[in-house]
């Protein structure tokens, strides 16, 4: 087993509504990067993906997030723990954040060349002159064309997807130990998104580093990822090597999710597999297994929440017996 | 086709650009740059392409929400491009159209009753009560309780709120539903149930559909036929299955090579394309996707005529060097 980058440890995050009351967005979240890998994070809008991510690099909404209990050990220290000073040091530096949408991510008043410059020269100490250089090379790496004439620009003279690449390199410009891309191609064309990512697979082998990809769409995941964590209201139900997890999804929201995607290979106009219904909102939330509540099922795996079991090697589900078939379960002790 | 429901020739949709002191029109964007399409009754024609493209304001033109610069629309054998607000009333009673975005395009100040009666209203059909029972059944129709009508769209989920604009435009019975990206706003697991619903309406029904969207996958799911639009023209139109097996334009290869498939065991053999869709403000004078790419004939393309020609049964291609093989070009030439 090589070295985890990141290990997250049964995280709960939380909101604090007007009346007092604590919704938890995440709860009791595990899973681990290891060193040079590829972890994707999937799942349906309102699972608290993209809530784990802020919780990690301490960019929830103040004041009303709050990581509430779990740990967040990167490279070996509790990152939930660590004051205001220290994560300023951890994110663009070691730890690099792409986010959905490229044009909210970038500041519209700066060029392009300032703001990669930016974390250059607060986090590797580069002089003005130095850091644009670097800016430069950096634009080139991403495949922008003439990017001398590009750092001059601003935000607003580019494409998303040109847009999104300069995000990416401001993400990788101090080489972090580990990237965090929410959704980075969402926002993009098909096309777009293809070459995006494999520009970060390129660089993430040529620098080292380790990556957690955010993503609803599974075709994205099944490229690009060596391990998948699959999340379901505020809760990791399965996680797996990425082949595992599409040829033998055990948790019964993993195969639905799996099923419900029409593929170029489903009959034409033939019916699609559906989960029925919807999940529940975070308020009526139950403590036992958030699926059989969408399946309205009733009996007692609403109120016990089933513990999280290894039933092969990295291979992890959350056992609950109406979800998961018994015979694997019979196997865990 | 034998008397399609639809018929556009060479439509186009252009848009000044005012600039300067005076406002004067400094340039003219080509949004729908002689398009020409048939629809069939109770088919649905996939429109594919990705943003910026023209799809949305084709599928907006259609249904006369914006007044065509050139061309023809004849909807049920009738001219309807130039007709006046007033008298396109009566047409749209056969004629609707589902949205994107269902949080912007329900109003929050009416309840769920009120917006799916507001078109038997305008239309003067039935009494109060009458509508009231024909919302009841729409509700029930696209999956709804009927205890949805007091409601107001803000309280469903957008899956739930889809399924209203459903029901809103199949208050009127139409023959055609130009649906603009029904589903990409919603999760996998409940597109899969509006996907489902759409098939469902479309055989009880008998309904044709323009459905525009830029997943691959799900066009081809739904469609019988799929056109390919590039940069305001149509640059390939073939039955799903042709076009997905034996796609014969370089940009629809690079579309479907583009999808990112949900299985970790298919290698990707994908055909990279470089750059991105030129603004259609000042397209290119040639082809424009042989442009994109560089292809050394470009400059062969200017002036040259490069519309569709029919490259097998029913199997339409713009007659384009840069795009086809020699083979294929051969073929059509």
């Amino acid at each position: 087993m090589s070295e985890n980058v990141l290990e997250v440890k049964d995280l709960i995050t939380a909101f604090r509504m007007e009346d007092g009351e604590w919704l938890r967005a995440v709860d009791g979240v595990s899973f681990r990067v290891p060193k040079g890998k590829t972890v994707g994070i999937v799942g349906e809008s309102g699972c608290g993906k993209s809530v784990t991510a802020m919780s990690i690099v301490g960019l929830l909404p103040k004041p009303m997030g709050h990581v509430l209990e779990g740990q967040v050990m990167f490279k070996g220290e509790d990152l939930s723990k660590a004051d205001h000073d220290r994560m300023h040091e951890v994110r663009g530096g070691e730890i690099g954040v792409v986010f959905q949408e490229p044009m909210t991510a970038l500041n519209p008043l700066h060029r392009i060349g300032k703001q990669i410059s930016e974390g250059l020269i607060l986090h590797r100490g580069l002089s003005k002159r130095e850091a644009l250089i670097e800016a430069i090379d950096l634009l080139e790496k991403v495949g922008i064309p003439a990017p001398e004439r590009r750092v001059l620009e601003y935000p607003h003279q580019l494409s998303g997807g040109m847009r999104q690449r300069v995000v990416i390199a401001i993400a990788l410009a101090c080489k972090p130990d580990l990237l965090i891309a929410d959704e980075p191609t969402t926002a993009l064309d098909v096309t777009v998104q293809s070459q995006i990512l494999d520009l970060m697979k390129d660089l993430q082998n040529e620098m080292g580093m380790s990556t957690i990809l955010i993503t609803h769409d599974l075709g994205v995941i099944a490229g690009h990822c060596d391990e998948v964590v699959v999340m379901y209201a505020g809760r990791v139900v399965e996680r797996a090597p990425v082949r595992e997890i599409y040829a033998s999804p055990q948790h019964a929201y993993t195969r639905g999710l799996l099923n419900a995607i029409p593929t170029l290979n489903t009959p034409r106009k033939s019916k699609l597999n559906t989960i029925e219904g919807q999940v529940a909102s975070i308020k009526e939330f139950v403590t036992g297994c958030r699926f059989c509540q969408r399946m309205e099922r009733t009996g007692d795996t609403l109120n016990t929440r089933a513990p999280f079991v290894e039933i092969s090697k990295d291979h992890w589900v959350e056992a609950c017996p109406k979800c998961v078939d018994k015979s694997i379960l019979q196997n865990v002790h | 086709m034998n008397d399609p429901i639809l018929a556009i020739r060479d439509l186009k949709m252009h848009f000044p650009v005012k600039g300067g002191v005076f406002s004067q029109q400094v340039a003219v964007v080509k949004a729908v740059d002689g398009v020409s399409l048939d629809v069939g009754r109770g088919e649905t024609l996939g429109l594919v392409g990705e943003s910026g493209c023209g799809k949305s304001t084709l599928g907006k033109s259609i249904v006369r929400l914006l007044n065509p610069t050139a061309g023809n629309i004849e909807f049920e054998g009738a001219d309807i491009t130039h007709l006046s607000q007033s008298a396109l009333r009566p047409i749209r009673r056969n004629m609707q159209m589902v949205f994107q975005d269902p949080a912007e395009s329900l109003n929050s100040r009416l309840s769920v009753g009120q917006i799916i009666a507001e078109p038997l209203e305008v239309q003067g059909i039935g009494t109060r009560a009458t509508r009231r029972e024909m919302v009841e059944q729409l509700l029930d129709r696209v999956g709804m309780p009927k205890s949805a009508a007091q409601r107001f769209s803000f309280e469903f989920s957008g899956g739930q709120r889809q399924r209203i604009g459903i029901a809103r435009a199949l208050a009127l019975n139409p023959d055609l539903i130009v649906l603009d990206e029904p589903v990409s706003a919603l999760d996998v697991s409940v597109q899969s149930q509006v996907l489902n619903l759409l098939l469902d309406l479309q055989e009880d029904m008998n309904l044709a559909y323009l459905f525009i969207a830029h997943d691959l996958a799900v066009v081809k799911h739904i469609s019988d036929r799929v056109a390919v639009m590039y940069l305001g023209k149509i640059v390939e139109l073939a039955d799903a299955d042709t076009i997905y097996k034996n796609p014969k334009h370089a940009y629809t290869k690079a579309l479907i090579s583009a999808i990112p498939t949900p299985d970790p065991t298919v290698p990707k053999d994908l055909v990279r394309l470089e750059g991105e869709i030129p603004s259609p403000i000042n397209p290119p004078k040639g082809s424009a996707f042989g442009h994109r790419i560089s292809h050394p004939r470009y400059e062969e393309t200017i002036g040259m005529d490069l519309s569709m020609i029919e490259i097998g049964p029913d199997h339409w291609v713009a007659a384009d060097p840069c795009c086809l093989s020699d083979e294929d070009y051969a073929k059509v030439r």
